[in-house]
């Protein structure tokens, strides 16, 4: 019973780590908190869903479709919006208010588009079979999910420390004006990190049908708040950190519902609490952020 | 270096009239700069003069509200400070460098706009200058000594090749012999033919260069020689009276 609640939690929390990585990517280069993180995931669950049941496209072969829509929206919603936003009086402020705006608008307008019914694609789209890993089954839509995860995770390693782009990107993190001064045109790297944190939650997205249950409209917010609270328990700002700060999620919630199943849903609050009260940043963290 | 016959007989910077501030409030009041090809300038001025301000609305990181800037016959005021820096002017921050990247990572950064392989050759070029750093390339930077710390700043800056190097204060935090090191290194590029412009308040950095300007509440007092500087009297008193040693309280 522990053997399988641990390996479930494990394949949960590389699952998490890629639902929340986007989230840190986009608060590490432009320090606001994407209050409608949760709903770009539930556009890419859409998304998702209209290639399955449009065309039969087995979520996997999504994944490309769901990239090149959301790196362009990203990119433009940054032009849009952010360096207006940046030279404001007031950003954290502003940012808030648009984003949660922003988060209201999309899920009102994923309403009038798709209904209120919610929707599923059947984990039979990875077969019938059950997958043996170290003695213990599990549905392959888990296993494909957390396979998926790690790869995205990888891809976002490599991205950040593998690359010139990667390089110039932890440059922003640093500091706007520092990178501005180093010949780093600061507006383009943003962009592509707010177009690549928003192709993650999409991804994210394509398989939220086989973890996180059924795909509605109204999915986001709660989305948004795991998120958040996978980020801080991680370390805000780095997005590396928030793979620890999904297994450690992925781990508490597998443990909450086999033992205590009726209190699973408070685990993101308890789990937020407990690290600013122990840990304020975060498991990675060096020191007590400042933003 | 080369110049052209333009680029001799114009200056290599012309800011005039500059005007800028945070918000509501204004800290520089129609100040006039000039540098010339591999011209050394030092910005004199105490705490709060708007050294810092100067130099980064020359940059484009603070907003100009009036003035034009013309950096090799071109104007800078609409470009984006990353624009700047790549028409040759470098500029290094008292921070300087990004403490979260390796030695190696920061250096390469430097020329981020340049081609790959000339990053590479600019690299191996700049760790023969720079010994200290080529053991630690993969070492972070926020680790580094103060001093090491501004030995690779000043490394980042050079790497893009700049015309002219902006420096905030090198000095800063540094302990005199770091200083006299820092010193002797821009003593070097700058015989190469590089122009700098140093806000400082270390005097050691005066004997580098050839023109002073002193800046005060957001204007600029007195712009001359630095033999002209030395001579006058009030000047001396309140600058070289003040100030005979490096700064060495701050290390």
């Amino acid at each position: 019973m522990i053997a399988y609640t641990l390996l479930a939690g494990l394949l949960f929390g590389l699952y998490f780590s890629l639902v929340a990585l986007g989230l840190n990517l986009v608060f590490g280069v432009m320090r606001l908190i994407n209050l409608a993180h949760g709903d770009f995931l539930m556009l890419g669950a859409f998304l998702a869903y209209g290639l399955y049941s449009s065309a039969g496209v087995n979520p996997v072969y999504a994944i490309p479709a769901e990239i090149v829509a959301f790196v362009l929206v990203g990119v433009a919603l940054y032009y849009a919006v952010v360096p207006r936003l940046l030279s404001s009086r007031d950003p954290e402020m502003l940012s808030f208010i648009l984003l949660f705006g922003l988060s209201q608008i999309i899920e009102a307008l994923a309403v009038i588009a798709f209904g209120n019914s919610q929707r599923a694609i059947p984990a039979t789209v990875f077969g019938i079979r059950p997958v043996s890993l170290f003695g213990q089954t599990f549905p392959a839509a888990w296993v494909v999910s957390a396979v998926v995860s790690a790869a995205a995770i990888l891809a976002v390693y490599f991205y950040l420390y593998r690359s010139r782009l990667g390089h110039a990107t932890r440059a922003v993190m640093a500091s706007r004006d520092e990178a501005a001064s180093t010949g780093i045109n600061v507006h383009r790297v943003s962009a592509i990190a707010l177009g690549a944190g928003l192709a993650l939650a999409a991804v994210a997205g394509a398989f939220s049908p086989f973890m996180l249950g059924s795909i509605e409209p109204d999915m986001g917010i709660g989305i948004t708040t795991v998120s958040f609270a996978v980020i801080v328990i991680g370390s805000l700002g780095n997005p590396l950190g928030t793979v620890l700060g999904g297994l450690v999620y992925g781990l508490g919630l597998m443990l909450m519902e086999t033992y205590f199943p009726s209190w699973a849903d408070l685990l993101p609050y308890v789990l937020l609490i407990l690290i600013l009260l122990i840990r304020p940043s975060g498991l990675l963290g060096k020191r007590v952020r400042l933003a | 270096m080369s110049f052209s016959a333009a680029e001799r007989a114009s200056p290599l910077l012309r800011a005039s009239g500059l005007v800028a501030g945070y918000g509501p409030l204004q800290v520089l009041w129609d100040v006039d700069l000039e540098i010339g090809n591999a011209e050394c300038v030092i910005l004199l001025g105490p705490n709060g003069a708007g050294k810092t301000t100067l130099l980064k609305a020359l940059l484009g990181l603070v907003a100009l509200w009036r003035g034009r800037i013309e950096f090799r016959g071109q104007r800078l005021e609409g470009q984006r400070t990353d624009q700047r820096v790549r028409q040759g002017i470098a500029y290094m921050s008292e921070v300087g460098v990004f403490p979260n990247l390796s030695i190696e990572e920061n250096l390469k950064l430097g020329g981020y706009y340049l081609p790959r392989r000339e990053v590479q050759r600019r690299a191996q070029e700049l760790y023969v200058m720079f010994p200290d750093l080529v053991q630690r390339r993969g070492v972070l930077a926020g680790s580094l000594s103060g001093g090491q710390r501004k030995m690779l700043s000043l490394a980042k800056a050079f790497m893009s090749g700049p015309r002219l190097l902006v420096m905030d204060e090198p000095s800063a935090g540094l302990s005199p012999r770091y200083v006299k090191e820092v010193i002797a290194t821009l003593r070097q590029l700058h015989g190469a033919g590089l122009a700098m412009l140093i806000a400082e308040q270390n005097l050691g950095f005066l004997e580098l260069a050839g023109r002073a300007c002193i800046l005060e509440g957001g204007r600029i007092r007195f712009a001359g020689d630095r033999t002209a500087l030395e001579q006058d009297d009030i000047l001396r008193r309140s600058y070289f009276g003040l100030q005979e040693t490096p700064d060495a309280g701050r290390d």
